[in-house]
């Protein structure tokens, strides 16, 4: 599909010298500054800080010093990870102006690889959102089509990897904001198991569900990701004690003999029309590389949307309790109290759509309903995660189409319950902590335009690896499934 | 578990608003007022859960993460303090206090 | 008419860990505002709090202490409210499972006060008062506490204070917490009731804000007169929660607590449930150590000390953990005892003196076993031993060579007594009459003059008066 080199292409090409660090990130910043007009994936772009950065990799190579799985590799970050002294915020007026004090366990470890931290990208505000639209500074054009969205939240770094600005970037997953707008944008976008990746500075919107997630053009650049940013971090309770997963294997599983993989009816029918078609092509392709499809139940995955905005919202509710007015952002006067002041601070900067999440999660947790609400979507989600257990008994990763149709446009999902439906098919791994990956899937036609659909796998947690071997054996299979957007191919000529 | 009546919702958006500290402009809680109730019925479908059995915890469960009980340097006072939007030298300014509520 | 008082404190503890108990800024008394601070505690964006092991273990062995169940596993909620001190918009404590529950304590007149439970949680910081607004210190946010609840068992203020002074002797002990109140390392909140003999229990009322001693018993009396009075005027006592002023020593309604709060408690999904195992709960049991009662009675049998010198000596763990190594390394406890109660408590109350507690002195047991060692060796007399522990108040420095630099060592020469002996019988010729005619207590007025012709060097009183006699004598 990449007609620009993947990261592990740029970082073999780096590390050998065949070009500079330097006047390759060069060539990037320009790239990035002359898409901001039509795409508008960045919030911040960081030159200064990347050309120090790239000069001093350069220097390092040339006195021989060993380069990084990531060595030169620039990747853009959601502005909801923080690095010290840079702005991250979050897509929110409660957090403009601000800057992180401390970097991030993941940012830290893109560091010790090598990378090139490139900027900060849109997104829906703190999370809260499945296109874009919600964020206070900028709402990116998807690079199919301008006048559709990205999907959200990760709007603007699935948008630098689909515009071919940058090879990866760095996302995070909590109901699908990683794997819907790569789906969206024609890219691919892993959630790994829940707690593989440190959460230590990811601005948190659900703590049992958020996971730091890549998204690149190929799927062994996750898995180069993936090797890169998981491991132990004694500052996050909730980080397992995994070793770091594997780099990428040298070539991709030519056959998927013996694999078993299952298909649940009921999400099949959220699908629109040609939607569904792509997806059965998607699972044709699956069994000529020798898997066998077969049907689960997962019938709580109907109630899964109601359980995720229940606990995320609760938690969202809680986390978000800190942004006050007192210690770091803006602040409002109001009536001239404290009370007084941060209420009128918190009302004034956060946007629509959070005021009604922190309504609805301080609403689920107050006692006298807090059972009824939070208790029972608990109790539920466990009984989602046992039946998610009882169908990896029979099979070995479940597919489904990672959203229900393409890209929708602009202010095309202005009620909050249509835009909340655009999770269906991803919110069920989140509730579950199962590592999901979306990879391009094939195209539909909107408007005279072919847009991106992605195909979604899921394994039992901790099978990050298995996941991803089965994503490459795809990948590798039906090339055609993925092409470049029209913004990539332009900068890819250019 | 019913979800609030469109009418009773505005006043309920106006308590959870206090409760959340949200200052909410009255018109503001009357327009997210239908929203709210019509997400709170969407998710009623919870109700159905609620006889179900506590399902049996997780084996696999992550517990009993600590450090060890050594002291390490932080930010410091200036690169806390430099982010307030009212300081007082050494400390955070904030409009006069009245009681804590706990 | 009678009544009587139902009363239940509530207190927090700091426990006596290096580092706050989600993060590892040190915990440090005194330290300039907002020095001892990090993500974590001042809740930046994207920070997370995880557990200090020595917390948990501190816990567990004040519940020990307190007789407690400890649970075999807990979890940490969290409890919303907004206020300037409270970065994350709720504090980290333990609602629905605390780590153990029960237990109590029985105080010295027999009197039982159960508790209810102990909980682990994290403090707030700081915030003062000044004009128009208020400046918040966040270096005690997320310093650890255990809060325990007692039964309304205490009928008394001086109840309320013989418990707290009980609950801050094992906590000390057991090393779990300083309970320093002056440092903040101890606070109260009490709820208290009055209702007449056998009647069902009353409206009680809340006070918080207490953090002395007589705080605590000033509070309580006044709340008991105030409710008293109330009904016995017809009146009825208000669900409240009240905060004690010590410059008046009333109570009044806490402004601002209008309306309940409501804490939307849930379980923190940053931090995972801890396994508090049997096991390893009995091996924490060895950390507890004697406690105080125990240790009492032990001074009493096989030392043989007296109990209201034990009662001294244990007051506080580190003065008994000094008198016992004296002791040890003296082979007098007694005259160890005698010691520490006279010249050392008395020199620590003495506000010249730096040091706040034993522990902070420029000498140690050693050294004060040295001193009587040199008593004993006949070297120095109770009076130069006085001054020697004086000296080393202030100037460190090995008792035997103190004793040089400041004369006091007694002088033996019988050479050179005689000649002081002689000069001071010159001229005191009705003295030596009275001592002649068999009134020898008359020689003690001599002993003063003895001591100025010393100039300055010891005598031994006993050997002087023993001198003169013999001299005068042999005037005959």
């Amino acid at each position: 599909m990449t007609a620009l080199p993947d990261a592990l292409a740029l970082r073999q090409r780096l590390a050998a010298g065949e070009a500079s660090v330097e006047a390759t990130l060069a060539r990037t910043l320009q790239r990035c500054a002359a898409r901001e007009g039509d795409v508008g994936a960045f919030a911040a772009l960081w030159p200064e800080r990347a050309l120090e950065r790239a000069r001093e990799l350069d220097r390092a190579r040339a006195a021989g010093e060993p380069c990084g799985p990531l060595f030169g590799v620039p990747v853009a970050l959601k502005s909801n990870l923080c690095v010290a002294g840079e702005v991250a915020h979050c897509g929110s007026r409660v957090l403009e102006g601000w800057r992180a004090p401390y970097s991030a366990g993941a940012v830290e470890r893109l560091l010790a690889a090598g990378a090139v931290l490139l900027g900060a990208t849109h997104m829906d505000e703190f999370g809260f959102g499945s296109s874009g639209e919600n964020s206070a500074f900028g709402v990116p054009r998807n690079p199919w089509d301008g006048a559709r969205t990205c999907g959200g939240s990760s709007s603007g770094s699935a948008a630098a990897v689909a515009a071919g600005l940058v090879p990866l970037a760095l996302g995070s997953d909590t109901g699908g904001s990683v794997r819907q707008p790569a789906a969206l944008c024609g890219v691919a976008g892993l959630k790994p198991t829940y707690g593989r990746v440190s959460r230590y500075g990811l601005v948190a919107f659900g703590s049992s569900l958020d996971c730091v997630s890549p998204l690149a053009r190929s799927v062994r650049d996750l898995e180069l990701a993936l090797s890169v940013l998981s491991g132990a971090d004694g500052r996050d309770a909730t980080c397992l004690e995994l070793p770091p997963s594997e780099p990428p294997a040298a070539a991709a599983p030519a056959r998927l003999d013996g694999l078993r993989f299952g298909v649940a009816e009921a999400q099949l029918a959220a699908l629109e029309g040609d939607a569904r078609a792509r997806f059965d092509a998607a699972c044709a392709a699956l069994e000529a590389l020798g898997a066998e499809r077969r049907t689960v139940e997962l019938d709580l995955a109907e109630h899964a949307l109601a359980i995720y905005y229940v606990v995320a919202t609760a938690e969202a509710s809680s986390n978000l309790a800190r942004f006050d007015g007192v210690r770091y952002g803006p602040r409002r006067a109001g009536d001239g109290s404290l009370q007084g002041m941060v209420a009128a601070t918190r009302g004034e900067l956060f946007g629509a759509e959070a005021v009604r999440r922190i309504l609805l999660g301080t609403y689920v947790l107050e006692s006298g309903y807090r059972d009824a609400w939070y208790g029972t979507a608990q109790r539920a989600r466990e009984r989602l995660r046992a039946q998610f257990a009882r169908a990896f008994g029979e099979v070995d990763v479940l597919v489904s189409a990672t959203t229900p149709g393409p890209a929708f446009r602009l202010g095309e999902r202005a009620d909050p319950l249509a835009m909340y439906r655009s999770d269906v098919l991803t919110v069920p791994a989140s509730l579950a902590g199962l590592p999901a990956l979306s990879l391009p899937g094939g195209f539909v036609e909107r408007d005279g335009r072919a847009l991106p659909l992605g195909l979604q796998l899921s394994a039992p947690a901790r099978e990050d690896a298995r996941v991803l071997r089965v994503a490459r054996a795809l990948e590798a299979a039906r090339p055609e499934f993925a092409r470049p957007s029209p913004v990539a191919l332009a900068e890819a000529s250019a | 578990m019913a979800a609030p009546m469109a009418d009773e919702a505005t006043e309920i958006v106006l308590a959870t608003a206090r409760l959340a500290r949200l200052e909410l402009a009255p018109e503001r809680a009357a327009e997210l007022a239908p929203q709210f109730a019509a997400i709170l019925a969407a998710f009623g479908r919870l109700a159905e859960l609620a006889e179900g059995e506590a399902p049996e915890p997780r084996a696999d469960l992550v517990r009993d993460v600590t450090r060890e009980d050594v002291p390490r340097p932080g930010l410091g006072r200036e690169a806390f303090l430099a982010a307030a939007p009212e300081r007082a030298e050494a400390h955070l300014r904030v409009p006069r206090a009245v009681g804590r509520d706990a | 008419m009678s009544w009587e008082a139902v009363i239940g404190l509530e207190v927090h503890a700091q426990l006596a860990t290096r580092s706050k108990l989600f993060c590892a800024c040190e915990v440090r008394f005194g330290a300039p505002p907002n020095t001892l601070v990090c993500p974590v505690c001042t809740a930046q964006p994207g920070a997370l709090p995880v557990a200090n092991r020595e917390a948990f273990e501190l816990a567990v062995v004040a519940a020990l202490a307190l007789e407690c169940e400890v649970a075999p596993e807990c979890r940490f909620d969290r409890k919303h409210y907004v206020y300037c001190d409270l970065p994350k918009g709720f504090q980290i404590t333990q609602y629905e499972r605390p780590y153990c529950s029960g237990g109590g304590l029985t105080l010295a007149s027999g009197k039982r006060v159960r508790l209810v439970r102990i909980h682990l949680e994290e403090d707030a910081g700081k915030t003062a008062h000044e004009g128009p607004y208020s400046l918040v210190d966040l270096n005690r946010a997320g310093v650890p506490l255990i809060e325990s609840v007692t039964e309304p068992d205490l009928a008394s203020a001086a109840e309320a204070q013989e418990y707290l002074a009980a609950l801050k002797e094992i906590l000390q002990y057991t090393g779990a917490s300083g309970c320093d109140m002056e440092k903040g390392e101890l606070r109260c909140d009490v709820n208290v009731s009055v209702r007449r003999p056998g009647e069902a229990l009353r409206t009680k009322v809340e006070i918080k804000n207490l953090n002395s001693f007589k705080g605590v018993g000033l509070a309580i009396e006044h709340e008991i007169a105030r409710q008293t009075a109330l009904y016995e005027a017809g009146g009825t006592v208000a669900q409240e929660t009240r905060l004690f002023d010590p410059e008046r020593g009333v109570t009044e309604l806490m402004r601002g607590k209008e309306d309940a709060e409501d804490y939307r408690y849930f379980p923190d999904p940053d931090l995972p449930p801890h396994t508090l195992a049997p096991e390893w709960v009995e091996r924490l049991r060895s950390r507890q150590g004697e406690l105080p009662a125990a240790r009492r009675a032990r001074y009493v049998r096989t030392l043989g000390l007296s109990p209201y010198d034990a009662g001294v000596l244990t007051a506080e763990r580190s003065v008994a953990d000094f008198f016992e190594a004296t002791a040890r390394l003296s082979r007098r406890p007694k005259e160890a005892a005698n010691w520490i109660t006279n010249e050392l408590l008395r020199g620590l109350n003495d506000p010249a003196v730096e040091a706040g507690s034993i522990d902070e002195l420029p000498f140690r047991a050693h050294d004060l076993a040295e001193v009587i060692a040199l008593v004993e060796e006949g070297r120095i007399d109770s009076n130069g031993a006085r001054a020697l522990i004086a000296a080393l108040f202030t100037r460190p420095g090995r008792p035997r060579d103190l004793v040089r630099e400041l004369g006091l060592e007694l002088v033996r020469d019988a050479s050179r007594l005689e000649q002081w002996c002689r000069a001071a019988l010159e001229g005191q010729e009705a003295v030596v009459a009275d001592v002649r005619a068999g009134k020898t207590k008359a020689v003690g007025a001599l002993i003063g003059r003895v001591k100025k012709a010393a100039d300055g060097m010891a005598v031994d009183a006993r050997e002087v008066q023993a001198m003169l006699l013999r001299l005068i004598e042999e005037l005959e």
